[in-house]
């Protein structure tokens, strides 16, 4: 067995598309956490997720799944490894009971009983044709056959999107579960950053194919806020504090990343804590500075 | 053990859940011995990251409130009183700048504060 | 790759059952109508012997033609279809080499053409004994030309469909190309067929039209075939392998 600290490590990796580049992005995911891989439609998060699973052929960089070498040992990392994708990627002619068949023959590690045993806490029929699920059916499917052949990384593509919250909250519960186990690990990119608000360990943000922001999300967002004022005292801030600001009728709200500090130089001032969402928010609008 | 966060009272999380089981210790409910819930448990239960509790239990450890020891988890440390005293001196000294706070918004003076100390501490001696 | 295979077996199945149907009305009919030429309706009937035996010389190309399109036509569109539930893409996560991807490919669709073959033989053999006329080596050398012929396309559909994904693209673009040889080939025929009117007229002056020409022409096209036959083999083995070379290389250039 591989010994390794971190389940996910990315160097420097280049992709370059016409139009679009994902640029020398490099980032870690610590084994046994959860990692939020946060950017807008477009931005990179699906291309890099892409790379990692050798699905595209990165231009430059080296990436490590488990301690092994994504390309040269793709094999070995492939049978611990799932991918979870947006849309269920099994044909809508078969049902659960066929996927159990097929899939046994693919993963060595393949356990029915556990395939089974998920299907049954998710009720999800065995017999009923994939055509005929609910989005909320077909994403727990696709989590009960990445969670049923001791996988010990699981990487997720905006596999929350679309699921009402009702269902998302129970398939984060899944992933918490999941998550119990040490060796377990999870990287899921997202755009909807509530769920990782609370959930994630660490935080990535990608913006227009290049890395923002990667560390632990408590860190993230203790330090950063939204700082409140008049618009004539918006003028006193120092751009070097300011992010982005969104100015309106009645005043400026400004995203600062060292609330601290700013709460020392700015005494007085309103600081709000924030969200990732915002976070999101003001660091895409940052080369507008300022914006409405 | 109840521990209640609140995402909106702006105290970081992490000092919210190391707080809380100061208290729950200081109070007596957790018994020197006890045995605390593992990070991971505490994190999946209460739907934070494991860094957060992680970093409560650091703090707990460091203050000398819990030991931790890898593969079995983490427990409560037989108090001594010097321990407590410095934590209730702390308490103290935060109550203390509240109501010094409080005073100065209804414009009352030092001495008129310190009066109404000595008839509170004095009253509370002699019951 | 045992998975794989019977994945596309399995998805494959309502088609061939369908034409198994078709094939067993048309063989079945046909049988009876073979059989009443020598001891129900027909019989008796005047040039019945000849009907009969004309009749035996065509259907079986057709019965050959509804078994061996027919049990492949089930998998035809089977990586458009894995491409559009992202299937393709789920199997760039999972352990399983481009090689065996290919492979398990190729297996189905070989094994579909066999079957369907060895039923276009079964049809030959079940029409020579409702017709009371002895088999002839001739139609199974033509079977077996046809099906390697049409496995040569089967197998080049595989590497051209990971390329193109869908069956309209791959049409459109395996119609630019072929149609050109075809017109060639059409060219060519005629020629061929005006030489044969032209023979027929000088060799046989008082057979009328086609029948002078179908003998001229019968001794090459029977030579032609009979070489066919030993080569039509080695160039589907060398065709098949290509194609899969071919696939693989495909998989591996990871078009996303």
């Amino acid at each position: 067995m591989n010994d390794y600290e971190n389940a996910i490590e990315i160097k420097g990796l280049t992709k370059r598309y016409d139009g679009f580049t994902l640029d020398n992005v490099s980032f870690d995911v610590p084994k046994g956490s959860i990692m939020g891989f946060i950017g807008q439609n477009g931005a990179g998060k699906t291309t890099t997720i892409n790379a990692l699973l050798n699905i595209v052929k990165k231009d430059e960089g080296e990436i490590k799944l488990l301690g092994l070498d994504s390309v040269k040992d793709e094999f070995e990392v492939k049978s611990q490894i799932a991918a979870v994708f947006d849309e269920l990627p099994f044909d809508d002619r078969l049902n659960a009971n066929d996927i159990n068949k097929i899939l046994r023959e693919v993963f060595e590690q393949w356990s029915s009983e556990t395939f089974f045993g998920y299907l049954d806490r998710f009720s999800l029929p065995r017999k009923k044709k994939f055509g005929k699920f609910s989005k909320g059916m077909k994403m727990k499917l696709q989590i009960a056959s990445a969670l049923s052949h001791n996988a010990k990384l699981l990487i997720m593509d905006e596999a929350t999107t679309g699921l009402d919250p009702v269902v998302r909250n129970e398939i984060l519960d899944i992933f918490l579960e999941y998550l119990q186990n040490e060796e377990h690990t999870i990287l899921m990119s997202s755009h909807i950053t509530s769920d990782l608000d609370k959930v994630a360990d660490s935080v990535t943000f990608i913006d227009k194919g290049k890395l923002l922001i990667s560390g632990y999300k408590d860190d993230i967002l203790d330090s950063h806020g939204v700082l409140k004022c008049t618009k004539s005292d918006y003028k006193e801030i120092d751009p070097e504090d300011i992010i982005s600001a969104r100015l309106s009728d009645f005043g400026a709200e400004v995203m600062v990343a060292d609330r601290a500090e700013c709460s020392r130089k700015y005494s007085g001032a309103v600081i709000d804590p924030t969200t990732l969402e915002e976070i999101m928010i003001y660091y895409v609008n940052r080369s507008k500075k300022e914006w409405r | 053990m109840d521990i209640i966060i609140s995402n909106s009272s702006g105290e970081p999380i992490y000092q919210q859940i190391s707080s809380q089981i100061k208290a729950l210790i200081l109070n007596g409910t957790l018994k020197a011995g006890d045995a605390l819930p593992s990070m991971r448990t505490l994190a999946q239960q209460l739907r934070i990251s494991v860094i957060t509790t992680k970093r409560a239990y650091e703090d707990l450890e460091r203050d000398g409130f819990i030991e931790s020891y890898t593969g079995k988890g983490s427990f409560v440390k037989g108090q001594n009183t010097e321990l407590l005293r410095e934590e209730y001196l702390r308490q103290t000294e935060a109550l203390l700048t509240q109501v010094c706070d409080k005073a100065r918004q209804c414009e009352l003076s030092l001495d008129e504060l310190k009066e109404m100390l000595e008839l509170i501490y004095g009253g509370a001696e002699n019951e | 790759m045992k998975g794989l295979i019977y994945r596309e077996f399995y998805l494959s199945r309502k088609s061939f059952i369908l034409m198994l149907l078709v094939y067993v009305l048309f063989v079945g009919m046909l049988s009876l109508v073979f059989i009443s030429t020598y001891a129900g309706n027909l019989a008796g009937t005047e040039g019945i012997e000849e009907m009969r035996s004309s009749m035996f010389s065509q259907m079986y190309l057709y019965a050959g033609l509804i078994a061996i399109i027919g049990t492949v036509y089930g998998h035809n569109d089977i990586i458009e279809k894995d491409y559009q539930s992202h299937w393709q893409l789920y199997t760039y996560t999972i352990p399983v080499s481009e090689k065996k991807i290919a492979a398990s490919k190729f297996i189905v669709r070989g094994a579909f053409l066999l079957l369907g073959m060895v039923l276009a033989f079964l049809a030959d053999i079940i029409f020579s004994a409702a017709a009371k006329l002895p088999l002839s080596t001739g139609h199974f050398k033509n079977i077996l030309i046809a099906g390697l012929l049409y496995g040569v396309v089967c197998f080049l559909d595989i590497p051209t469909m990971l390329r193109f994904r869908t069956q309209a693209k791959n049409a459109a673009i395996g119609l630019a190309i072929v149609m050109p040889l075809f017109a060639a080939f059409t060219y060519g025929a005629h020629k061929v067929i005006r030489f044969g009117y032209a023979e027929a007229k000088r060799l046989y002056p008082d057979l009328e039209g086609d029948a002078g020409m179908g003998k001229v022409l019968m001794p090459y096209i029977v030579k032609y075939r009979d070489m066919a036959v030993w080569i039509a083999p080695i160039v589907f083995v060398l065709t098949v392998l290509l194609m899969y070379i071919w696939a693989v290389k495909e998989l591996k250039r990871r078009r996303y």
